[in-house]
Parts: C-alpha cells; sequence; structure tokens
C-alpha cells in the first residue's frame, strides 16, 4: 500500500510539477521549491543561438532522494528563448527567458491559461505562482491541529486525539 | 489552561495561555481563563440550539422545512444569511446554503460562531488564545512559551499524523476535505461531489474568512487554489489523493516544518 502510493506521488511529480513550475519560473529568477517537487521545465530551445546550454542552465535541482531542492548555480548564453508549452493543470504556460551577460533579466509570459472554460476564476487575477511539493507524514509537537470535519471513523479517532490533548 | 468539549457534534478546544489572567485588574467580566473557556462554549452551544440542522426546533430547521420565512428569522440568522448570500456572491456560486432545495448553513455557521466567540475574549481584554472546533481554528497572540502558535495540518490520509507545522498569530485556519472521497461537500453548479481534492486549508484574517473560503474552494476542486490566489490576505494549501500538495506562494511564510 505505502508503496503503491509512493510511486504515484513520484509520477505525479514528474507528470504535475512541470506546468506549475514554469509559472514558478516566470515570475521568479531564483525560485526556491520546498519539499520533494524541485524539477524545473526545461526552456526548449527554439531560438538557442548556442546549442544545448540554456536547458542544461534552467535543470535547476533535480528530484533528490533527500528530498531537498538544490541550487546549481548557473552559466547562461545571451539571447532569448522561448520555453516549451506545458500543461499548468488549468491551461497552458509558456514563457520567454531574456539573458543577458550571463544573467537572467527578464521573464515574459507568452501564454497562460485564460481562454479555457475551466479556468474562469484566473481571469482577472495575476497569474498565480503556486508551489508544490510531497506530503510527508511528520510527528510533531503543536499547540492544536486543523484538519476536516469529520464524520464516523474518522471523527472518533480525531475526539479521542482532541480528548488526550484535553488531559495534557 | 486547555479544555476541550463536544459542541456542535465536534470537539471544541479552547487554549488561553496562563499569564491572560496572572495580575489582572478587577472588573473583568471573566476572572478566570476557565470561566472565559466557559463563556465560549456557552455561546457556542446557543448557536447550536438555533442553527443545527439536526435539531428539528433550530431556525435552521424550520426554514429548511418551510415552517419558517427566513425573513422573520432571529436578527442571529439574518445576519448568517445575508453573510451567506455575500460568500456566494463572492465565490461566483461555489457557497451556497440551499443545495438541491434544502437549507443548510452549516458551511459558514462554523467560522462565524468561532470568530463571534473570539469577539467576546477580546471584549474582555485577552490577547492571546485559541478557539478550536473541528478543526477550524481562531488563532490570537502567542502560546504559553510567547511563540507564535504551532498548528499542524491534518494528513487527510492518515488522520493521526501531521503533513506540516504552521505558526500563527492572528489568524484564522480552516481545511475542508474529506476522509472518505466525495462525501461531504458538493459542487454546487454541478450537483456532484467534490472529490479531486484530499483536503484544503486556508488561512486569512480570521476564522470566518477562512471556513467560507475552504468550503467555496474545496468544492471548486482542482481549481481552488487558483481562486484562493487571486483573493487578497487569503492563502490555500491543497492536498490532492496522490500525495501532492499544491499552495499559494502567500502561505509559505506560514510554513514552520
Amino acid at each position: 500500500m505505502k508503496k503503491t502510493v509512493a510511486s504515484r506521488i513520484a509520477q505525479s511529480v514528474i507528470a504535475s510539477a512541470i506546468g506549475v513550475g514554469a509559472i514558478g519560473y516566470a515570475l521568479r529568477a531564483a525560485p526556491v521549491l520546498h519539499g520533494l517537487v524541485s524539477r524545473r521545465t526545461p526552456l526548449a530551445p527554439e531560438s538557442v543561438p548556442q546549442g544545448d546550454i540554456a536547458q542544461q542552465a534552467f535543470l535547476v535541482g533535480a528530484p533528490s532522494a533527500a528530498g531537498i531542492a538544490r541550487t546549481v548555480s548557473l552559466r547562461l548564453a545571451d539571447g532569448r528563448f522561448v520555453g516549451r508549452r506545458e500543461y499548468a493543470f488549468y491551461g497552458y504556460v509558456k514563457v520567454q527567458a531574456t539573458v543577458q551577460s550571463g544573467r537572467l533579466t527578464n521573464i515574459s509570459v507568452l501564454e497562460y491559461p485564460n481562454d479555457n472554460g475551466r479556468s474562469h476564476y484566473i481571469n482577472n487575477v495575476a497569474l498565480p505562482y503556486l508551489v508544490q511539493e510531497a506530503v510527508d507524514a511528520q510527528s510533531s509537537s503543536v499547540d492544536l491541529i486543523s484538519g476536516a470535519t469529520f464524520t464516523s471513523e474518522a471523527f472518533v479517532k480525531s475526539l479521542g486525539a482532541a480528548l488526550r490533548q484535553a488531559g495534557a | 489552561m486547555r479544555r476541550t468539549e463536544l459542541i456542535m457534534g465536534m470537539p471544541v478546544t479552547v487554549v488561553i495561555p496562563d499569564r491572560e489572567r496572572q495580575d489582572a485588574p478587577d472588573g473583568l467580566r471573566y476572572a478566570t481563563t476557565a470561566a472565559a473557556a466557559e463563556a465560549v462554549f456557552s455561546y457556542l452551544r446557543s448557536v447550536d440550539e438555533r442553527f443545527s440542522p439536526y435539531r428539528a426546533k433550530s431556525e435552521t430547521s424550520r426554514i429548511d422545512r418551510g415552517a419558517l420565512e427566513p425573513s422573520e428569522a432571529s436578527a442571529e440568522m439574518q445576519e448568517v444569511l445575508r453573510l451567506s448570500e455575500d460568500t456566494r456572491q463572492a465565490t461566483n456560486g461555489f457557497f451556497d446554503v440551499w443545495f438541491k432545495g434544502r437549507f443548510d448553513p452549516s458551511g459558514l455557521v462554523k467560522g462565524w460562531a468561532v470568530a463571534r466567540a473570539a469577539k467576546l475574549l477580546d471584549a474582555d481584554g485577552f490577547i492571546s488564545f485559541c478557539i478550536e472546533a473541528g478543526g477550524d481554528i481562531e488563532v490570537r497572540g502567542a502560546n504559553e512559551q510567547g511563540l507564535p502558535w504551532a498548528i499542524g495540518l491534518r494528513s487527510p490520509t492518515d488522520p493521526d499524523r501531521l503533513v506540516r507545522t504552521l505558526r500563527l498569530q492572528n489568524r484564522g485556519i480552516a481545511t475542508s476535505g474529506t476522509y472518505i472521497r466525495g462525501e461531504h461537500i458538493y459542487n454546487p453548479l454541478s450537483g456532484a461531489p467534490a472529490n479531486e481534492l484530499a483536503s484544503l486549508t486556508v488561512v486569512a484574517s480570521d476564522v470566518y474568512e477562512a471556513d467560507r473560503f475552504a468550503t467555496a474552494a474545496f468544492a471548486m476542486g482542482r481549481e481552488g487554489i487558483a481562486f484562493l490566489a487571486g483573493q487578497p490576505e487569503v492563502e490555500g494549501y491543497m492536498i490532492e489523493w496522490t500525495g501532492i500538495a499544491t499552495y499559494t506562494p502567500g502561505f509559505a511564510r506560514y510554513l514552520a516544518s
């Protein structure tokens, strides 16, 4: 059971993080992600003047077993680089990066979800920079716990936990 | 001081640091932290009497079966109806106390009632306290150690475990979710169960705001988190059944671990 969940998480990280990663990149030149999801969308060389340098440069922090985002210093080729059109779970995102003197100086969003019937909520708001991570159960000392309102078994479990705390 | 009672069908917990009533001046309404907690419980019991959909004599039940015209209900119910309509509009119809001809304002009343209970303590000079009802929490000031309150996010797949710890001061937090897929919250526009998400936690300026936005955004499914990202002073943390969490950028400031 645990194994199944873990592999589903891994697949989902690969499949669904990409689009959101692209959004994150669009708004932050030096993105920091929490947890396992640290894979970036390589900006595909649609107009790359010098081979695949850009592609290497944008592979910041491949997923690591320890779940810690690694930081890689970037050596960028000057030019403008258009990213692949990536599915961002409510539409598509495509960005263009501008590099001058080896540094990322601008990122413009060429396409973001605004013409899809399912994405009407974000029409009038700034492109949201959402962050993803794989959740991992932890134990920790806390004052209180936020969770959904429970029914049946879950409710009883919660109540037991609440009462144990109440007795503390 | 920490006390838990079962009210409105759920555990309600009040936590107040002991320092709040040490060297307290005379003339306060609640001379002890325990008296303040009892006032909170008492208020929430009165809300339960009036608003519970499970009590035949409650105003909610009478409105539901057509025995009470909403316009003739109590001032408190009028306020809840007005807030419900505000919320329905703010969420493009995703929050609606009327569903398939039935009336149930529970999705709004809990947060509203806890926020009102907190005001009872505000009015008596309390700076630091937490009030929790069924996982929705109003958080004020600092905990017993003088630190921001540590609030755990319960794992939707393992209710005994936490997935994150938040540090909060003067905020409200609410989580919508199901422990069995497809239960509990419906998309009022389609009538279908909202079952894409395992849980959705919202932190906002108070627990009323957090509760109503959590309920509405949960019903939106995966789009809910983008909806929250567009709301000022509302941050969200969504967990899907896949075990992947997605959160709004402003949520990061609350994450402790």
